[in-house]
């Protein structure tokens, strides 16, 4: 591990730190050199953007449509990736279904490196029961096989986006606790934190300063690897019909509703398709570059 | 290694005790009466009561519990409130289903990724790598429901070579049905593990052929043959370990495959069932999962220390 | 790496031609068993068996999700009685399904003839068919009547059967009492006067009391009724198989073997069908039916006592105020959705029954699409900006044709008009499950939508008498009117068809006014049938007639 070898260089950086725009440099530096993430970058952030600006981007609302105009063939005139089964006008209904899709990608990541994170620090950092207590609980959770846990517990809340979101967040916490967990029992044992103590430094500055950035730096880099991950989960739900209601557009409700189409209309189906698949992938790519780079960094 | 295995048998069983808690409540807190989906929209309340105790539902939760934990001890997962048959009678061919295609899916992705994996990591510089590595890394963002569809399009619908659903034809049976059935789920199923496989096969294999005692092997002028079962035999726990898991990971996610497929497995046995509140099911369902899940674990590690004693001693 | 290099090429070249031959070998046999795929369903499906030119086995792809459990009342709703219902068993009063041009009627069944008692209208006496025996060889007659009867409705009986009591029950609802006369004469007494008994009578089925017997609480697994077709298997998920019974008491039917498919997703069905993988298809995606037609697959499609509604909250709510609940019947585009939506799969409903049906009335409010209308009685009622409200709807299940994507539809139909919806969304048989507790309490719902057989006359009783209102009964929206209950009473005590079909006339014109449904199409029972499956009569019913269909 290369911690082993920065506690040098680690205890050296306790003096105050002008750190910040040399380090991210650093990254950006290490990160740019690949040029499939660069471009995945460039598509993921084209993504996110239209999505979220769907009502300035989009050629038409997301309920828009007519009947008559059903089923338009991709590249219609007027209708760039073809109309749905109500006539709806496909494009803008990514558009707009990409806002759920990427906040339910995005948000159980988030929740659950914050309660998972915490969760493992304060096992790893104390240890003994405390450790037992929470850690084996979680891992009773982690037993479970990650989308029949999902999908059971988006069955039984009923449902909606938000129980999509919930049952991904719990879902994702205990590997994500695992990895702070260790990452903080590794921390804890380092001696530059004795180094830091017997220099001085009370311990609730130790924590906030090395401890925090040293688990940070994990954690982020295996959340960020899960968002693709957590974007598949949530659509697969929404697929399963466990998602949002209708007529609210969301890339994985949006290919359970076309798949009827799969014979009438094969392209149109497979739309949204794609867009969880170019997501996921740039994320993939984004996330292993990014992850490298904060190796090479360190 | 009988005490390695043992002493991961006695850590199992808090964590099964635990499964079969969440599992029982997850369920209990569900809205909605199972009486209801036996009984006649226009049954009246005495009817309903008959039938409540007749399935037990009149006592109180921790008796539920302590009652079904004893009957699941002794192999009694209850009778299924809807298709009115032993749950067991209901899961295991199930069960055995959705481990025809999970294996299937698991070995063509072991084959794949070994065969790719081995191939990138002996030639990281070469074109084919670089598409073997581009394709892996995409095939981990593919949806495998989505795939799924994209195949029955194809091969189906277009092509009319592979049937779109089930598992046998109709009458037929057979091997060579089955095979005929099990290529598209099991393409499904596999993509997103084939992609995992080859990318940890890779590094395995890279990282060995890097080590000192290789550099020598190949100095000494032993064949390369040699050599790449030496790679192997190195690499192998790491790999089947990762192998292993995967398994879990399809064994579960095939639910989804399953539900385009209508491949009659266990996956699609819970969903229906969430769907029609037949608690024993469902119950059932989703602790054989989580059970052969955690067993599995215990035999991936079993045989990782069996192969590489330092797993034995840590 | 550059190590790697010095090594000999041959032997690593050797290496991977084995692993390529392996890939190839497998590719090959997955490519070998592809190209067979297609002749084997075809040959298996079409081959040809003694004598008899083709072989006289019919394969169906149904809606359900799995294979109905083949007791005497089978699961899955409808369609379980549909395919295994009255293919395995006979009620005493069976569904005539031979004439196409007229809603189906009642036809002798395991009763040869019945008739009440001129003293006492009450007491009704069947007389038994004296050639039926069931398909384990054991003859029918009265004692199994009575066994029949007694699983359902006597609790201390020992071979009661709560379950089949709880589905099958409310077919005997207006039972008092029953009793055997001879071995081949059953008499039964009803609570009051009560015509539509008849009706209720064709959905219990009867099985055979040795089998029940002996098998115990394994019975559904080994079902024996006396019906057309025999029980041979079943693999739960995929197949259920049944055998002509030869020596059926109705003549024996031309198949030889039907074989039941569960193919929950319709566009998996539609596959299997073009695939050649089953013979016949419940409902398949209303697109395909231009595609299907001209790959020479028969569409079926026939009017039948059905309604796909949504069942309005009229006790509390704007929904209370029967000029919203004639706004809402006015703002909905049907013709667009049967037409545009559905392809001409369903026909416009605007009261329970369909135009042509002997009990549809002309003289209801003939709603037709006009937004400005029902805006016009929503501000009248005091809604001049409209209200939101939640519809619970199914994601699928039988008679609901293409719930979610119909749903979307009224919802922008009402939404055009002010009334802002909310669409929940729940699998069928949960829907079903919390219909029958009425509407939540916890939350403010406006309407359920659900798909409804509106076969028997007691169909007006059950979803609209005041003394069925919820919990008593399941009319869960608390709509009461007493001229329909007036009438309603009439006609069950009406034995003479012509005058019972006036009065449920005028309670279908009451129904159509007051509006306590919001009534959006009928669906038309949509199949498609391979081209070689000949002599089947698409009826105005939600039952289907195997013994004539064969295979050329």
């Amino acid at each position: 591990m290369t911690i082993h070898a920065t506690t040098a260089r680690d205890a050296a950086s306790l003096r105050p730190i002008s750190r910040e725009p040399s380090r991210v440099l650093l990254i950006w530096r290490a990160f740019s050199r690949r040029r499939s993430a660069l471009i995945a970058l460039a598509v993921l952030t084209v993504i996110v953007f239209s999505c979220v600006l769907a009502p300035w981007v989009a050629p038409y609302g997301p309920s828009e449509g007519e009947v008559t105009d059903r089923l338009m063939k991709i590249g219609s005139a007027g209708h760039l990736l073809g109309t749905d089964e109500q006539g709806r006008d496909i494009l803008s209904r990514i558009l707009y279904g990409g806002r759920l899709s990427l906040l339910s990608g995005v948000l159980p990541v988030l929740l659950s490196s914050l309660i998972g994170g915490a969760l493992g620090v304060i096992a790893g950092y104390f240890g003994g029961w405390t450790n037992t207590v929470i850690m084996r609980s979680l891992d009773i959770v982690f037993s479970f096989p990650a989308i029949l846990l999902a999908i059971g517990i988006s069955a039984a809340l009923g449902p909606g986006i938000t129980n999509i979101i919930i049952s991904a967040t719990v879902v994702f916490i205990p590997p994500v606790a695992r990895i702070a967990e260790s990452a903080a029992k590794e921390v804890r044992k380092e001696e530059y934190i004795e180094a830091a103590r017997s220099s001085g430094a009370g311990a609730g500055l130790i924590i906030r300063s090395h401890v925090f950035r040293n688990i940070f730096s994990k954690v982020f880099v295996f959340s960020t690897s899960q968002i693709g991950v957590c974007l598949m989960v949530a659509s697969g739900l929404s697929f399963l019909g466990l998602g949002v209601s209708p007529p609210t557009p969301e890339w994985g409700f949006m290919l359970n509703n076309l798949k009827q189409l799969i014979f009438v209309n094969p392209m149109v189906t497979i739309v949204p398709g794609v867009f969880i698949f170019l997501t996921s992938l740039s994320l993939n790519l984004v996330s292993d570059a990014l992850s490298d780079a904060l190796e090479i960094k360190r | 290694m009988a005490s390695f295995v043992l002493k991961r048998l006695a850590l199992m069983i808090p964590t099964l005790l635990g499964v079969s808690i969440i599992v029982f409540l997850m369920l209990k807190i569900v809205p909605g009466d199972p009486v209801n989906s036996i009984v006649a929209p226009d049954a009246s309340e005495a009817e309903r009561a008959v039938v409540r105790t007749q399935l037990g539902l009149d006592k109180p939760i921790v008796a539920q519990y302590g009652i079904w934990l004893g009957r699941v001890v002794q192999g009694n997962l209850g009778d299924s409130v809807t298709r009115r048959l032993p749950v067991t009678e209901l899961l295991l061919p199930a069960l055995k289903n959705t481990v025809i295609l999970t294996a299937a899916s698991a070995a063509a992705a072991f084959v794949i990724a070994l065969v790719i994996g081995v191939y990138s990591a002996y030639r990281p510089a070469s074109r084919i790598a670089a598409l073997f590595n581009g394709l892996s890394l995409a095939s981990i963002g593919l949806p495998n429901f989505w795939v799924a569809l994209i195949l029955i399009g194809i091969f189906s619908v277009t092509l009319g070579w592979l049937p779109s659903s089930g598992m046998s034809t109709v009458g037929g049976g057979g091997g060579g049905d089955l095979i005929k059935h099990l290529i598209l789920p099991t393409a499904a199923t596999a993509l997103s593990s084939v992609g995992v496989l080859t990318r940890m096969v890779r590094s395995t294999v890279a990282g060995i052929l890097q080590q000192d005692h290789i550099f020598a092997l190949q100095a000494k002028g032993v064949r390369r043959t040699t050599i790449l079962a030496h790679v192997l035999r190195n690499g192998m726990p790491t790999i089947l370990n990762v192998t292993g898991l995967q398994f879990g990971a399809l064994l579960a996610s095939s639910v989804l495959v399953e539900t385009v497929f209508s491949w009659p497995g266990i996956g699609q046995v819970i969903y229906q069932a969430i769907g029609q509140r037949d608690f024993p099911v469902v119950q059932a369902g989703v602790l054989v999962i989580a059970v052969a899940f955690v067993l599995l674990n215990l035999l991936v590690d079993a045989i990782h220390a069996a192969m590489d004693p330092r797993v034995r001693h840590a | 790496m550059r190590h790697i290099r010095i090594a000999n090429r041959k032997t690593v070249a050797r290496a991977w031609l084995a692993c390529l031959m392996v890939a190839a070998m497998i590719a090959l046999a997955a490519c070998g068993n592809g190209n067979t795929a297609g002749s084997d369903a075809g040959a298996s499906a079409g081959g040809a068996s003694s004598g008899s030119g083709k072989e006289q086995k019919l394969i169906i792809g149904m809606s359900a999700a799995n294979i109905p459990v083949p007791d005497t009342y089978p699961t899955e709703g409808f369609e379980g009685m549909r395919f295994v219902g009255y293919q395995l068993y006979d009620a005493l009063v069976n569904w005539d399904l031979s004439d196409p041009d007229q809603p189906a009627a009642l036809k002798p069944g395991l009763a040869e003839s019945w008739e009440t008692s001129e003293a006492d209208p009450t007491l009704w006496t069947f007389h038994l068919r004296q050639n039926a025996t069931f398909h384990d060889g054991t003859p029918f007659n009265a004692d199994a009547v009575i066994f029949g009867l007694d699983r359902i409705m006597k609790t201390d009986f020992e071979y009661y059967d709560a379950q089949i009591a709880g589905n099958s029950g409310s077919g005997l609802r207006y039972v008092d009492s029953y009793e055997k006369v001879d071995d081949f004469t059953v008499t039964v007494k009803t609570k009051g006067v009560y015509s539509f008994l008849l009706y209720d009578l064709t959905g219990i089925l009867f099985g055979s009391p040795d089998a029940i017997k002996t098998s115990g609480k394994d019975y559904a697994n080994h079902p024996v009724g006396t019906g057309p077709f025999k029980f041979v298997s079943m693999k739960l998920g995929q197949e259920l198989v049944m055998a002509k019974n030869e020596s059926y008491w109705g003549g024996a039917p031309k198949l030889d073997q039907v074989i039941l498919r569960p193919i929950s997703d319709s566009s998996a069905r539609l596959a299997a069908l073009q695939a050649g993988e089953i013979d016949w298809a419940e409902v398949p995606p209303t697109e395909s039916i231009p595609q299907l037609k001209n790959a020479g697959f028969q569409i079926m499609t026939n009017p039948y006592p059905h309604v796909w509604p949504y069942v309005l909250n009229v006790q509390d709510g704007p929904w209370k105020d029967v000029k919203v609940r004639q706004a809402a019947n006015y703002a909905i585009d049907r013709e667009g959705m049967s037409a545009a939506l559905l392809n001409g799969a369903a026909t416009p409903a605007t009261q329970p029954m369909y135009s042509g049906h002997e009990w549809y009335s002309e003289d209801g409010e003939p709603y037709t699409y006009d937004p400005e209308k029902a805006k016009q009685l929503l501000a009248e009622a005091g809604y001049p900006n409209g209200f939101s409200t939640t519809f619970i709807v199914p994601t699928s299940g039988s008679g609901n044709m293409w719930p979610i994507q119909m749903n979307e539809y009224v919802q922008k139909n009402l939404k055009a008009v002010g009334i802002d919806v909310k669409i929940e969304s729940i699998e069928w048989q949960s829907l079903l499950s919390s219909y029958v507790q009425g509407f939540p309490k916890d939350k403010e719902v406006g309407a359920y939508n659900i798909s409804l057989p509106t076969i028997s006359p007691s169909f007006y009783s059950t979803f609209f008498a005041t003394s069925a209102i919820f919990p008593n009964g399941i009319n869960i929206g608390g709509y009461s009117n007493a001229e329909l209950d007036d009438l309603i009473g009439k006609a069950m005590a009406e034995f003479d068809v012509v005058k019972q079909s006036e009065y449920l006339k005028q309670a279908s014109a009451i129904l159509a006014d007051d509006a306590p449904w919001i009534y959006v199409v009928h669906d038309l029972n949509l199949r498609a049938l391979s081209p070689k499956v000949k002599g089947f009569v698409q009826p105005q019913s939600w039952f289907a007639d195997l013994s004539t269909v064969s295979i050329q």
